[in-house]
């Protein structure tokens, strides 16, 4: 049942008509337009000459993002969530990151998946929502970015100058979320190319989902449950 | 412990709401503001619909004082929703949708609990409008990420209160793929995430076309245990 028109019953002495919209909702759009930036980036990749690419879930689905419409690509960027992902659940990398001489083993990437300008571009816009995102609201960030508090706290710390020396010197470290999971992005590129609302509405659900696996345990271990022994077994016994 | 004692507040028996009732009632003697928020707090159930049994057990304000603000918020009878609240888990199981909408939300629910930065005085004093607050702040995310789904904000007060008891049902992971998963702890359901499931159908599919054998008999009515029962 759809909820009543907050219109209706917002009439108040102190009420407004957009009061009881999520305090995430600008931050949810922003979401989409990086979210769709970064699809385009993708379509942009599949479409090159290039017989191989670096990254899984173009080469395993290059048809598909290279007949993705432009209708179809924005359709896919409306997932809840971004689909690109700078170590957001990991607080050491941010800790070494933030550090003005880091170096060492993290800072090597074999295979960036952007590359150059347009690897600092989309970095710039990923730190800036992320930036916003921490001083607004943590629980928001979590959700929109499956960024740990730990992260959280580290980026809302950052001066303009860290952002600017991160972005410069760690924008390899970009990815696309779930690169080694093409079939999620397999399921979202059909969803999307044929319109099918009820699709991908399950696979955005899906999204938020694996986002939980990750970000749950890291949050407090009692979050997830483990398995109760019934179930364990029910599992072995239909996967043998 | 605190959601504990809401969760009996929302769902449990006479005599056990009674009692907490009475705790609630010194725990909530504080200033006017905790008035207004309380005011407030009901308009924002109203909004997103729930019932007026509902918004007593999490505001306190009785059914008169609930009928004067709705005449005053022009709520007419046709926006409201009557009958008795959900109480059974069955709906979380009624489709792969369903299923699927329930885990989403039982995840919101979990990492916004998580970060909400409550402190734990604040755990100790707080009331049924703290959980009525936090309650809606989830429900507003879960529908500004996904306008289409169908589960209601009484769904989450069930869904959340079970979460909290932890002998019904809980968020475990996918033994596939280890996405997050609601799981009926008194069940017998294959713990795997509805993606898994749909993916096993398509499976069995094409194998059975491969044989040459109906296909009928898999693909089910897209009743999450319905398929599932068919295909393993």
């Amino acid at each position: 049942m759809a909820n009543v028109p907050i219109d209706k019953v917002s009439e108040g002495p102190t009420s407004n008509a957009s009061e009881f919209t999520w305090k995430g909702a600008h931050a949810l759009r922003r979401v989409y337009a990086l979210n769709d930036r970064c699809l385009e980036l993708l379509v942009q990749l599949a479409r090159t000459e290039r017989t191989r690419l670096n990254l899984a879930i173009v080469n395993q689905h290059r048809s598909l993002w290279r007949s993705l419409s432009a209708s179809a690509r924005r359709r896919a960027a409306l997932t809840p969530y971004l689909l690109v992902d700078v170590h957001f659940q990991d607080v050491d990398w941010w800790r070494w990151a933030k550090a003005p001489r880091a170096g060492g083993r993290r800072g090597v990437i074999s295979q960036p998946a952007f590359s150059g300008k347009v690897a600092a571009e989309l970095m710039r816009e990923t730190l800036m929502l992320a930036w916003s995102t921490v001083v607004l609201d943590r629980g928001t960030a979590g959700v929109l970015l499956g960024m740990t508090p730990g992260v959280s706290e580290i980026i809302a710390a950052l001066g303009p100058q860290d952002v600017e020396r991160t972005i410069a010197r760690h924008n390899r470290h970009l990815r696309p979320r779930w690169e080694d999971f093409p079939a999620f992005w397999g399921r979202l590129l059909e969803a999307a190319q044929k319109g099918d609302e009820e699709a991908l509405l399950e696979v955005r659900l899906y999204g938020l989902q694996l986002i939980g696996s990750e970000l749950l345990p890291r949050l407090d271990g009692r979050l997830m449950s483990p398995l109760p022994q019934h179930l364990t077994d029910i599992a072995a016994h239909r996967d043998r | 412990m605190q959601i504990h004692r809401l969760w009996v507040i929302a769902v449990g028996d006479a005599g056990a709401q009674e009692a907490w009732r009475n705790v609630d009632a010194q725990v909530m003697k504080e200033p006017v503001d905790r008035d207004l928020r309380r005011r407030r707090l009901a308009q924002r159930l109203v909004v997103h619909q729930a019932r007026t049994q509902t918004i007593f057990l999490l505001t306190g304000l009785s059914r008169h004082q609930m009928a004067t603000l709705r005449r005053r918020w022009h709520v007419t009878e046709d926006m409201r929703q009557r009958g008795p609240p959900p109480r059974s888990f069955a709906v979380f199981w009624s489709s792969m949708r369903m299923r699927a909408e329930a885990a989403a939300l039982a995840v919101l629910w979990r990492a916004l609990d998580s970060m909400s930065g409550t402190s734990a005085e604040a755990i100790n004093k707080a009331a049924a409008i703290e959980f009525g607050e936090l309650i809606c702040d989830v429900f507003e995310t879960f529908i500004a990420c996904f306008p289409l789904a169908e589960l209601e904000l009484e769904h989450l007060v069930l869904l959340a209160g079970a979460l909290e008891q932890g002998d019904v049902i809980a968020l475990s992971s996918c033994t596939s793929c280890e996405a997050a998963i609601l799981i009926d702890l008194l069940g017998k359901r294959r713990p795997v995430c509805t993606n898994c499931l749909r993916a096993a159908a398509a499976d069995a599919i094409s194998h059975q076309r491969a044989d040459g054998s109906n296909e009928e008999e898999v693909s089910g009515d897209d009743k999450g245990e319905g398929v599932q029962q068919e295909l393993f």
